[in-house]
Parts: C-alpha cells; structure tokens; sequence
C-alpha cells in the first residue's frame, strides 16, 4: 500500500469515525437533556485528526526516494477532478430541489446555518470521493504501487 | 489559435456581455422601480449564461460546438499536451468556483447572523454564480497555458 492509499484509507476513517462519534454524541445528550450543544465543539475536534496527516504519514527522505511518478499524479489528479465534478453535480441537484420542494414565493427561506454546513459538508463530501476514488484507481488493496 | 482558444475567448466574450447587460439591468430597474425589483435584472445572468455556454457545447447544444471546431480529414485536433491544459484549467475552475461557494455561504451567515434566514433563491443563484466563475477561470486557464494569442496549434 502506497503513501496515497494510506492516506485516503485515513481519510475515510477519520471522517466516518467523525460522523458515527458526533450523531451519537448528539443523539445520548438530546435524549438526557433535551437539547444539544456537544456537535459544536465534538464534530471540528475529531476532525482536526486530518491535519496531523503530514506528520503520521511523511515523505520519503534523501535523494534516492521516489515519492510518486507520473500515474500516482494522474490517478489523485482524475480523482480530485471527479470529486469536484460530483460535489457540483450533488449541489446543483439539492439546490434546485430545496428551491423547488419550498417554494418560491417572498415568506420560502432557509436558516443562514444551512450555508455554513454545506460549504462544510461539500468539503468533506469532496474527500470522500477523492479517497474513494484513489482507492478505486489503486485497486482498493497494496496489488501495486507498493512503497 | 486552435479550437479550444477559440471556445474559451467566445466563453469570455459571453460571459462579459451577459455582466455588463445585467448591470445596466439592474441600473434601469433601479431608477424605475427602486431596490427589491432592480435585482430582478441579475435573472438576465441565469438566462444569458446558461444560453451562452450552451452556444459553446458545454451546455449541451454539440451542433454550435462544431461550427466553433470545424472536423478536418486527417489532422489530429486533440493530443496528450491540449488534454493536460484541459485537465489543469478544469482542476483550477472547480477549486475557483469551490472558493466562491465557500466565500458567499461564509459572507452571507456573517451578514444575516446565525439565526437569520435567508431566501431559497440564494441557493440557485449560488449554483449560477458558481458556474460563472467555473467558466470564467477554466476560460482564462486554457488561454493563460495556450500563450493568449497564435502559438497554439491550429484546428
């Protein structure tokens, strides 16, 4: 298993770790006191476990050490073009079908929290895809590209 | 200039009119009918826009994309270097518009307030918006990497 697939292996298990750990949290505390604050400060905390990535998975040191050839780059450079062109598609999709499902009229209108989360949830849709998609391209197991 | 300048100057021409006929839009309705309905000239962009870009065959109208890049017997029209700038200027539009999206959802809560409420027509805008900006710098990417002028090949 090569650096790439270690790292979108990662990825995939922080996030989902991230999703599970923080609708449990808010499901226990809604049903012990009725409202729920612990999403706030649980859901960036987990997910802070992404930017240790450089130091869990370094490059490779010295001059005889290849990091990635020229299909490592194709392969995370079609899967990121495939992630952005599936995050568009997701949000054309869903936004047209909020503004068809509520309406148009003056009164329709969405709570301005909705933004944030989705330029959040469009992030970390967008890695999922990516991760997905390298893994896809690399064969899922350590087959090749072995490093 | 070869095909693909060629569609990227006309997705810049359009682009530009379709701004500047929406800002005069705008101005008209403004000093007729006042603030709320002067917004109203902005639908000129979600009109002209997609209508525009579909003349390119990016939104699907291929027969106006082949008066653009006219099929000559013989002559290779696509090779490795035009696809590596495509896929460059594509990369570089999805993180631009990606930018936007993130801009506007970030300035738009910090405006209203986390318990303010804002239309549903945000959210197609947003996507019109983002679109524009798509083209736009995918447009500008495939000039910049081409030389903006005739150093590409022909097609």
């Amino acid at each position: 298993m090569n650096r790439y697939q270690k790292l979108a292996w990662f990825n995939l298990i922080v996030i989902t770790a991230t999703i599970l750990i923080t609708t449990t949290a808010i499901a226990i505390e809604l049903h012990m006191r009725g409202y729920s604050t612990i999403g706030w400060w649980c859901f960036p905390a987990i997910l802070a476990l992404l930017k240790f990535k450089p130091f869990m998975f370094k490059k490779p040191q010295g001059q005889d050490k290849v990091i990635c050839d020229e299909r490592d780059t194709l392969i995370v450079k079609r899967a990121s073009s495939f992630a952005y062109t599936t995050f568009w598609w997701v949000f054309i999709v869903s936004s047209f079908a909020v503004h068809i499902f509520m309406g148009m009229g003056p009164k329709s209108s969405v709570p301005t929290i909705t933004l944030p989360l989705m330029a959040v949830g469009g992030a970390l849709f967008m890695v999922i895809v990516c991760s997905v998609a390298i893994l896809v391209q690399y064969g899922r197991g350590g087959k090749d590209g072995e490093k | 200039m070869n095909g693909a300048q060629k569609i990227a100057w006309s997705c810049l021409i359009t682009a530009s009119i379709t701004f500047i006929l929406s800002i005069i839009a705008v101005v008209i309705f403004y000093l007729i009918f006042g603030i709320p309905k002067a917004l109203a000239g902005f639908a000129l962009m979600g009109i002209g826009l997609p209508v525009g870009f579909g003349l390119m065959g990016i939104g699907g109208l291929g027969a106006f994309y082949k008066l653009i890049l006219k099929k000559r017997q013989g002559k290779v029209r696509f090779d490795e270097r035009d696809q590596l700038i495509y896929m460059r200027a594509w990369f570089l539009g999805y993180c631009a518009s990606y930018l936007f999206f993130v801009i506007v959802c970030m300035t738009t809560w910090f405006i209203y307030g986390p318990k303010g409420t804002v239309s549903v027509n945000v959210l197609p805008l947003t996507v019109i918006g983002g679109f524009m900006v798509l083209m736009i710098v995918h447009s500008i990417a495939i000039l910049a990497q081409y030389g903006w002028r005739n150093k590409g090949e022909k097609s």
